[in-house]
């Protein structure tokens, strides 16, 4: 490949991967799944990869009083390994990634950083409003997903910026994860779904993914009449016709989708 | 750089970026390591990188740095290709290496595997000879002989 | 010939019928075999191409000059610098029954994904990067993309040159975009139409798909060290290749070795010849060994394709069930290039109105048509799997017409063991076809064994719900040929050596089959040997006989009775020697385990060969034999699908999926069982998931495994494989053939379980849920 040429540097703690950061045209790699695809077909002028992935810290979960921060290089299968008990829609979401060698190497950093609307691991990290940790040379900052990621692929990540953590408050709550997909393994999905309901407020969030330039947020209550919140998901979710599925196709799955979830609650 | 391939300890002199799959077929000369599609999605290249199954055509070899790696050459599964073997599990074998690689490392975790279990540790390697389901029966019956000898 | 032999009855083969173990499957399981991309020839160099972006351009100029001063550029091949010779890309029989409408480097693009050019480098990357830089000047035409409106007033005409042609006498009017055309009629199909009680007529459409071998296609090229030509390529037809190659290179096949290495799957892609050429071309040129490997969008792209074809069935039907007319109109969209565009096209008809063989009135109407798309070849199926969508349904809609089941529908109108088709004379390859009476028929017992497995009338017509979920049964009967009749021929050779074990020369293609299994068992089993004691070897042009390769359904059946035929050759000369050493007559002697026995004595194969070699009237125990059939005797079957229908999501899941087949005796059951379990899940995978999307330039836009999508081990349903025994007189051993049938069923078996459940009826493939959620929706409102 191309990309032989790149210079290859380790990072084994966060304070290498600043030092290399801020050599022109270096990129952060962490599983590489999705940035070796991409470069394949796309050659580019990156001079430097920058592997994060040895290093212990981005590698760690932790999980007290009712929130779970994970480190941005934790595997897909760590997380199906890790979260089966504490965080259910994860695990779930994770289950539906690739196959195994993907998921034994994809990151749930990097399926952040790419940013695609169809990434397994963002309705449930939209659903429950989850927080990136940045960090780099000098400062260190804290944002939501949802104002982080701004369109396919686009995000507000700054130059010399390592995402660092993933933090979650997970409340008690009732949730559905759905994906639909052409066929059941190694699918990017047609649509997928992660529907919670707080147990304490009543308050519903619903995160459609592959429905939208992001992943599409609406939120209601318990309360509400469920025709109407059907008809705000019709309005709201705007697919877009690709070679997974039709758009009509994909806004009834969300409209459906919605409905299995608000019905059963 | 130091990598081991198959036990033996390699210190590479070529780039990092490297991807892992062209070192082990092209400077190691391991071609049992197969590429089938260079994306990750067929499993044809799929050897253990710390005894897990990772894509070896979306690793880069600086990824492996002071990891073992075990291709199809160094796997040594005498059951498993007997399996495979009796059953009829292999017709093209251009997908062969890739699952016995996958299926070596998920028996090794689940000595006593239900079917389904089979079928998703093979969900990442794509085969269009067998329909899977002669390759899910070697499997099965691998973990059978297995516990008989234990 | 021994009593005691034909005693044994049920298992009078030793060999054959005996699931013996793969013989190449340790060496592929461990990595050590070789395909063609594992040979390590020092010195490589590597092909990479430019393919055209427009679907319809002709070239004004290509410009070198900066891809040559690339470090590392050895060598560019465009339409400027090669010769123009015609020719068909379709890897068949000479001559072909396609169009020489192909020539290495045209200056007329008709694609997205002809070649512009090829590069000979250093390294993949740098001939990737010299491609980048050549420059080229188009004049874009206008591009044909609906294959419905090729022949009609205006449309782009894509082949002009008056150079095109058949190499044999038949209709060709690229003039109005057509490759191919068939007329075939039997009785008077607009009369029997009149006759009839009930009229239909019903238009299907089939999709594009590729045949997905996990292996993309390659070859390495090299010149020996007397100057030789030595090709090794990736290949399911060795010997066409060194015919088209010297002819396209316009060198002498003497000069030239193909070598066909282990092949990573075909299904009817890897017969076609279009990349050897150049590769030997870069290595004539310039003395470097030469290697093309493909990539997987390169495969998509580039390589061949299933044609899609749309399937008109006009037919009539008694009050009392008889079939009466019947009339295939189909038309092919050959894509660019007319590879097999006439008998793909035939076999629509060839091989699936026989099955319906009592209808007095039958037409066959075909015509293929060129247009700016990918192109088709080959494929598992071979028209046959694009007609049986249709007439697998229609037979539905005219037995729930007439009110009767359709298992009964179809043993009321199936062709018999005894029986024939006035179509197997009419419609060949390319010519005539040839007479014959079906001597073994396995289809009724075939049907009763599926009733059984799925549990038909348990489940027909009850549209059980569970889970809103709607359950259906639905099934097709199917039949396909065992090669082509006075076309295909298969040799072997077979020698003895002193051990008693026997060297197997055969030209059979194994791509992955297991034929070189199959092969060694029946040999074993003619000359009363083991199959350890067979060593065999396939497929090198300079050291194996010929054999047109493998495709066709022909390998078991054409190939088979050539080894069997030499492996008879073989036990009469070790018989003469053994007679000759003991005195005994030959009448008195038998072979039975490894030994020639008599009376009261017995000598070993290696006391008797290392005699013939070194003891007296010394000479090599050896024989050749060749083989043509005069027939081809079509195997059956009856595939079986029960469908969950999701009426929320119009999502489908197959809960049981079963396949009886026919296919003579099978010389290795399991490794049939491995074919008929392949065929019907790439057959599903087809029907349901695997789709060509193109944009509005005609180019395809999901040319990766993670769009197009085949099917996964967890997408598998429950799948019931049963091999239903007959004996056909004219194969080797009672068999037939079983490679391509069972990809024919799952498309109408699953259509019409799925009318079975929610009463829609699928007109097109591929069968996504959105498109029933459609119907669905439409027939309820």
């Amino acid at each position: 490949m191309w990309y032989e040429q790149i210079n290859f540097i380790n990072a084994n703690k966060i304070e290498d991967v600043f030092g290399n950061l801020d050599k022109p045209n270096s990129m952060i790699i962490a599983g590489g799944t999705d940035i070796l695809v991409r470069l394949k077909n796309h050659k580019n002028n990156i001079k430097h990869f920058i592997n994060i992935n040895n290093i212990p810290e981005l590698k760690q979960i932790e999980y007290s009083d009712n929130k779970i921060k994970i480190g941005s290089c934790v595997t897909f299968s760590e997380l199906l390994n890790k979260t089966w008990k504490i965080f259910p829609p994860l695990f779930e979401a994770a289950k539906t990634l690739a196959g195994p060698q993907v998921r034994n190497t994809a990151t749930i950093g990097g399926n952040i950083i790419n940013a695609s609307p169809a990434g397994d691991s963002l309705p449930v990290l939209y659903a429950f409003d989850a927080e990136l940790k940045f960090q780099a040379k000098t400062y260190s900052r804290i944002i939501k997903i949802k104002d982080f990621i701004i369109g396919p692929g686009k995000t507000l990540l700054k130059n010399g910026e390592l995402l660092t953590q993933i933090i979650i408050n997970i409340p008690k709550y009732d949730y559905l994860y759905k994906k639909f997909g052409t066929r059941k393994s190694l699918a990017l999905s047609k649509v997928s779904f992660c529907g919670v309901k707080l147990r304490k407020t009543g308050n519903i969030v619903m995160a459609f993914g592959a429905s939208g330039p992001t992943i599409i947020v609406v939120k209601t209550n318990i309360t509400d009449d469920i025709d109407k919140i059907l008809k705000i998901v019709d309005k709201t979710v705007s697919p877009i016709s690709d070679q997974r599925s039709d758009a009509d196709y994909r806004k009834y799955l969300c409209v459906e989708v919605a409905r299995d979830f608000l019905e059963n609650l | 750089m130091k990598i081991k391939v198959n036990n033996i300890l390699y210190e590479p002199k070529v780039s990092g970026s490297m991807r892992l799959l062209d070192y082990l077929r092209n400077e190691l000369k391991l071609t049992g390591t197969k590429e089938g599609c260079g994306e990750g999605e067929c499993g044809a290249c799929t050897i253990l990188l710390n005894g897990k199954p990772v894509n070896s055509c979306l690793i880069l070899l600086g990824q492996c740095d002071e990891k073992e790696i075990i291709t199809i050459e160094g796997l040594n599964e005498p059951e498993l290709t007997k399996s495979f073997e009796e059953v009829g599990a292999v017709q093209c074998g251009f997908c062969t290496p890739g699952m016995m690689i996958s299926s070596s490392a998920f028996l090794e975790e689940n000595p006593s595997p239900t079917k389904e279990e089979v079928k998703t540790c093979i969900s990442g390697n794509l085969c269009r000879c067998t329909g899977y389901k002669k390759i899910e029966e070697a499997i099965m019956l691998t973990a059978d002989k297995k516990k008989l000898v234990k | 010939m021994s009593q005691k032999i034909k005693n044994l009855g049920k298992y009078k083969y030793r060999s054959v019928g005996k699931s013996v173990e793969k013989i190449d499957s340790i060496s592929l399981s461990t990595g050590k075999a070789k395909f063609f991309a594992d040979y390590i020839i020092p010195d490589t160099a590597h092909v990479k191409f430019l393919y055209s972006k427009h679907a319809h351009a002709e070239i004004l100029s290509i410009d070198t000059t900066k891809a040559e001063k690339i470090d590392g550029v050895i060598y560019i091949l465009h339409h400027e610098n090669t010769e123009q010779i015609p020719h068909t890309t379709a890897g068949q029989g000479f001559p072909e029954p396609s169009p020489y409408d192909s020539v290495m480097f045209d200056k007329t693009m008709r694609f997205v994904g002809d070649k512009v050019a090829a590069v000979l480098a250093e390294t993949p990357e740098i001939a990737e990067e010299a491609c980048n830089k050549i420059k080229v000047k188009y004049k874009i035409l206008p591009a044909l993309f609906d294959y419905e409106i090729a022949s009609d007033k205006g449309s782009p005409i894509i082949h002009c040159e008056k150079t095109k042609k058949y190499p044999i006498p038949i209709p060709y009017s690229p003039n109005l975009n057509i490759a191919a055309e068939v007329d075939i009629n039997i009785g008077n199909l607009e009369e029997g139409l009149s006759e009839s009680d009930y009229y239909f007529d019903e238009t299907f459409y089939t999709h594009y798909s590729s045949h997905a071998m996990l292996e993309p296609h390659g070859v390495i090229t090299y010149l020996d060290e007397t100057g030789r030509l030595v090709i090794i390529t990736a290949t399911q037809v060795p010997f066409h290749v060194r015919r088209i190659c010297a002819m396209v290179l316009n060198i002498p096949i003497k000069q030239i070795r193909v070598i066909k290495p282990r092949i990573g799957g075909g299904f009817g892609g890897k017969q076609e010849v279009f990349l050897e050429y150049i590769a030997a071309l870069f290595t004539l040129k310039t003395n470097r060994p030469a290697k093309i490997s493909l990539s997987r969008k390169d495969v998509f792209r580039s390589s061949r394709t299933r044609h899609p074809m749309r399937v008109n069935i006009r037919c009539g039907v008694k009050k009392n069930g008889h079939i009466n007319a019947f009339c295939i109109d189909a038309l092919m969209n050959t894509g660019a290039y007319g590879s097999h565009a006439l008998t793909v096209l035939s076999n629509a008809g060839s091989k699936v109105l026989p099955l319906i063989n009592k209808a007095e009135h039958q037409r066959f109407i075909g015509k293929s048509v060129y247009t700016n798309l990918p192109v088709g070849g080959a494929y598992r199926g071979y028209g046959a799997t694009q007609s049986y969508f249709a007439v697998g349904q229609v037979m539905d809609i005219m037995a729930r017409k007439l009110n009767i089941d359709l298992i009964e529908f179809y043993s009321q109108n199936n062709i018999k063991k005894g029986e024939t088709s006035p179509i197997f004379e009419k419609l060949g390859e390319g010519k005539e076809g040839v007479k014959m009476i079906v001597e073994s028929c396995g289809l009724e017992e075939c049907i009763k064994k599926g009733v059984e497995a799925i549990d038909w009338y348990a489940k027909r017509d009850k549209q059980i719900e569970k889970n809103n979920k709607v359950h259906g049964v639905g099934m097709v009967c199917l039949m396909q040929g065992s090669g082509i009749p006075r076309i295909d021929m298969g040799s072997a050779y077979i020698k003895m050596n002193e051990d008693g074990s026997f060297n197997l020369h055969i030209g059979a293609t194994d791509i992955g089959t297991g034929s070189d299994t199959i092969l060694a068992q029946i040999a074993a089993e003619a000359i009363g040997t083991d199959i350890d004691e067979i060593i065999v070897l396939s497929s090198d042009t300079d050291l194996t006989p010929f054999d047109v390769g493998a495709y066709a359904s022909s390998t078991t059946y054409i190939s088979g009775q050539a080894v069997r035929k030499c492996g008879l050759k073989i036990k009469k000369q070790i018989l003469e020697v053994a007679s000759e050493i003991t005195n005994q007559n030959i009448e008195e002697l038998e072979i039975l385990n490894k030994k020639v026995q008599w009376n009261n004595g017995s000598l070993d194969f290696s006391e008797i060969c290392s005699y013939a070699l070194y003891t007296n009237n010394q000479f090599q125990i050896q024989a050749t034999a060749s083989n043509i059939s005069n027939t081809s005797p079509p195997p059956f079957s009856a595939h079986f699908a029960e469908v969950a229908v999701d009426k929320e999501t119009g999502e489908i899941e197959i809960i049981k999926y079963v396949t009886t087949v026919d296919c003579g005796t099978a010389i290795n059951p399991k490794l049939a069982e491995g074919q008929v379990e392949g065929a019907v899940v790439n057959g599903i995978s087809w029907a349901l998931t695997e789709e060509y999307r193109f944009n509005k330039q005609g180019g395809m836009i999901n040319a990766d495994f993670g769009r197009y999508k085949i099917y996964t081990s967890i997408d598998i349903p429950n799948m019931e494989t049963i091999l239903i025994p007959t004996h056909e007189p004219t194969g080797p051993y009672g068999a037939k053939s079983v490679s391509e049938i069972a990809i024919n069923g799952p498309g109408p078996a699953i259509a019409n379980a799925i009318y079975d459940a929610i009463g829609v009826r699928i007109h097109s493939l591929p069968i996504k849920p959105e498109k029933i959620l459609e119907l669905y929706n439409k027939k309820n409102n």
